[in-house]
């Protein structure tokens, strides 16, 4: 009944030209609305592609340097099999060593930092993460860092794993 | 007024979404991540923390770390589920004045509802931090086998947290509702749920403004935390095998074997064999022991076999309860993490002989459908801009029986497209414009949807006339291609229905095909295209020499026919690299001939004046694209 009343005002109030043009009107918005929401979504997908292929050109960057290591590593390989004496393998130690650093100056150039954790304080579960409990006087201070954290222009891209103390009340 | 945001509470870990601009989107926790640990503790200082912080001190507080709280939502104590879990789970657990669960955290005892609102909470004030904005209604998602008390508890959740819960709904439904599958009346759905912790399987029911659950089941203790488990034991036995030490003694090493066993297990969804290489795993007196083992597909299958054959089991009982045949079944659902593993992929697919529906992250899409429901209630998701993508890319048949793609699948229609084309030879009178759908370089190996001829071009060298064609699809996937020659204005039009209406089926094997001949069909394309290019050189120099072989000395003359000659031997071979090669010389040669032409010109008049500089704008060229 309600429905009926409705069709009825429309019609007493337009004439079915003004009606026919008015729907006309309707279907162009409605297209016009439709067609800006695509462009959007379009957009969209096209910026998402954009951003891939500019990512995908650093991560080339970043192998690239990654490769010169990967060439020490291999220098030293083929140093330790051609070295058998004693004194030998501990030169080759020494250059193993002196790989990590090269390695360690490229994530610094990279503004890559260590989270640095000492022994004897607080585990924060924002820079560490507890991977082994020990028997101790207080809990929750860290004794050991297992595996280390590190940040990128302050933002924590990976926590440190630590060992912390727990007493043996906190067990129960 | 404000967004809806739609929430995953999910045992191991929850999400949420919300719609933006009538796109739902995840909204990232206050550390960056999609997805938030359904974790809650307390600290010896009576610090709460939720989610990941919670997580990364568990090892330390176990008794005061809550997770997998939803398995206790709502549940009276004496439950079996409750008694069963009560063994499993390290936090103190007792029954409540009223019959129902108590949880110790610190030295209060909390209603399960009570932690589950910590997590709803932290949710609602990242949500608020990341938007902007205050969020003041939700909708919740819950499995599709909870009771009315089990979903009240969820609602009264939601209320502490400070949320208007709007709705409560199905997991299974909103994961249908982010596929778009709720539109689609008098449709039976399977909806695969197969997360870290719990396994379901829901029978849906599409009706005309319904979504009915006609068959639920599943597993509440299996999940992909058993198939990473599987891993790590595997692992630990071959080591105690090779170097007699047993790894599960050892919690440092295990904590590895654990991070490790979960990378192998999604390396194994992409490659077939995976790398275990773990130095320094521990030691002994002879010094450091380290750890290197390949696991391939075939074995990791193996190992979980019967994990995959108990869940296919239940998906056949689930169909057996709603009194329903896999042929009855219209769509399939994927959800949850796990469902990443091919295998689980064609087990479905041999069971129900069509794809699964995977496209959405399976780890968010409860919480986008969550979404997507809270934008319907509030009017951001109306149905006239729920628009359609096109499925596979459309084009024309150019020089050469290449694709020449206007429109890429997977753009949302409506939308259109104008390129301008040319002639291939001179005093063509007319194009025929030849209509494809599909991805394949080569014309013929794509679908035709019709052609037209556009005939009346004046008579003119090749590449001069200019050929305008457009694609306008509207949003109901119509196609309206035209071309235009813009020196006559001449017109000629088809109009294409149902160019989006490629059967499902049809989508697929063209798409599974593209990527099959992927690699032939781009050497073929190349081919193709290095003769078109040497066809261009050789009409190109043919001209110079002719318009200009007064003003060039004979010997170059003669360098230049011979190597046009010798271009024109190998273009219609299929040797490409030869092809290349012939049309390199030829374009050095030519080009020395350009450069002796304008330096001639200089010496002939005088110090160099300004140019007219020649429009390039109105010279078309194969693939210039003009925006419209």
């Amino acid at each position: 009944m309600e429905e009926k009343t409705k069709k009825r005002s429309a019609k007493d109030h337009f004439s079915d030209k003004e009606l026919k043009q008015i729907r006309e009107e309707r279907d162009k918005y409605l297209a016009g609305w439709q067609r800006s929401q695509a462009d959007f979504l379009n957009y969209k997908k096209g910026e998402g592609e954009k951003f891939q292929r500019i990512f995908d050109y650093k991560k080339e960057e970043w192998i690239l340097e990654l490769l010169d290591i990967l060439d020490l590593f291999d220098q030293a390989e083929k140093q330790n099999k051609q070295d058998k004496k004693e004194q030998g393998k501990a030169y080759v130690l020494e250059g193993f060593l002196q790989i990590k650093k090269y390695f360690e100056d490229f994530l610094k150039r990279h503004g890559v930092q260590e989270i640095i954790i000492e022994s004897g304080k607080e585990f924060n579960p924002h820079f560490e993460e507890v991977v082994e409990t020990v028997d101790g006087k207080e809990d929750g201070i860290i004794i050991e860092v297992v595996r280390k954290g590190y940040q990128i222009n302050e933002k924590v891209i990976r926590v440190a794993q630590v060992k912390v103390t727990k007493t043996k009340n906190s067990e129960q | 007024m404000s967004k809806i945001l739609g929430i995953d509470l999910g045992t191991t870990n929850s999400a949420m979404a919300i719609v933006i601009n009538s796109e739902p989107e995840i909204v990232e926790n206050k550390e960056g991540a999609r997805t938030t640990p359904s974790i809650v503790t307390i600290t010896k200082n009576n610090e709460r923390m939720v989610g990941v912080l919670a997580k990364r001190q568990q090892i330390t507080n176990p008794e005061n770390t809550i997770f997998s709280i939803k398995r206790l939502m709502g549940r009276k104590f004496s439950d079996p589920s409750v008694q069963k879990d009560i063994k499993l789970l390290p936090y103190e657990i007792r029954e409540s004045q009223d019959a129902g669960v108590e949880i110790k955290m610190g030295d209060k005892w909390y209603r399960p509802f009570e932690i589950s609102a910590m997590i709803l909470q932290k949710l609602k004030n990242d949500a608020e931090d990341r938007l902007g904005e205050i969020i003041e209604e939700a909708i919740i998602t819950c499995p599709a086998y909870f009771d009315d008390s089990q979903r009240k508890a969820t609602k009264v959740a939601g209320e502490i947290a400070g949320f208007k819960v709007r709705r409560v709904i199905n997991e299974p439904t909103a994961a249908a509702l982010a596929y778009g599958l709720a539109k689609k009346t008098e449709q039976q759905i399977v909806v695969y749920d197969f997360g870290g912790g719990t396994f379901d399987i829901s029978i849906l029911d599409i009706g005309e403004d319904t979504v009915e659950v006609k068959a639920t089941n599943g597993d509440t203790h299996l999940g992909g935390d058993d198939f990473d488990q599987e891993i790590i034991d595997w692992i630990v036995n071959q080591f105690k095998k090779d170097q007699g030490i047993d790894l599960s003694k050892d919690k440092l090493a295990l904590q590895r074997l654990k991070e490790a066993g979960e990378k192998a297990k999604i390396e194994l969804s992409t490659t077939l064999e995976s790398d275990i290489n773990l130095p320094f795993i521990t030691s002994d007196a002879s010094g450091p022991k380290h750890l290197n083992y390949k696991l391939s597909r075939a074995q990791f299958e193996d190992m979980v076999k019967d994990y995959i054959d108990t869940s296919i089991e239940l998906v056949r009982k689930t169909l057996k309860d709603a009194k329903l045949e896999t042929k009855d079944i219209e769509e399939i659902v994927l959800v949850g993490g796990q469902t990443r593993m091919p295998r689980i992929q064609e087990e479905i697919k041999k069971m129900f002989g069509k794809e699964a529906r995977k496209d959405i992250n399976p780890d968010e899409v409860v919480a986008v459908g969550a979404a997507i429901q809270g934008g319907i209630l509030q009017g951001d998701m109306k149905d006239v801009l729920l628009l359609d993508v096109i499925p596979l890319s459309l084009g024309i048949e150019t020089l050469g029986g290449v694709n020449t793609i206007l429109i890429s699948k997977n753009t949302t229609i409506p939308t259109s497209k104008t390129q301008v084309f040319s002639t291939a030879a001179d005093n063509q009178p007319s194009v025929e414009i030849k209509i494809l759908q599909g991805e394949r370089p080569m014309s013929n190996d794509n679908k035709s949807l019709g052609r037209f001829i556009l005939d009346g071009i004046p008579p003119s060298p090749r590449g001069v006339p200019q050929i305008e064609v457009s694609f306008e699809i509207d949003a109901n996937g119509i196609l309206q291609v035209s071309a235009t020659d813009k020196a006559t204005s001449k017109k000629q039009s088809i109009r294409i229905e149902g160019s989006c209406g490629a059967s499902d089926e049809e989508v697929e094997k063209m798409k599974k095909e593209a990527e099959a001949h992927a690699e032939e069909d781009r050497k073929k394309k190349d081919l193709i295209e290095s003769k078109n290019q040497a066809d261009a050189l050789i009409y190109s120099c043919e001209r110079t020499l002719k318009d200009s072989k007064d003003k060039i000395l004979s010997d170059a003359v003669k360098e230049i026919e011979n190597k046009i000659s010798e271009l024109k031997k190998v273009k219609d071979s299929d040797k490409m690299e030869e092809i290349k090669q012939k049309s390199d010389e030829l374009s050095s040669a030519i080009q020395k001939i350009g450069a002796d032409l304008y330096k001639n010109q200089q010496e002939q008049t005088g110090p160099s004046q300004p140019e007219e500089e020649k429009k390039e704008e109105d010279k078309p060229e194969e693939g210039e694209t003009t925006e419209k």
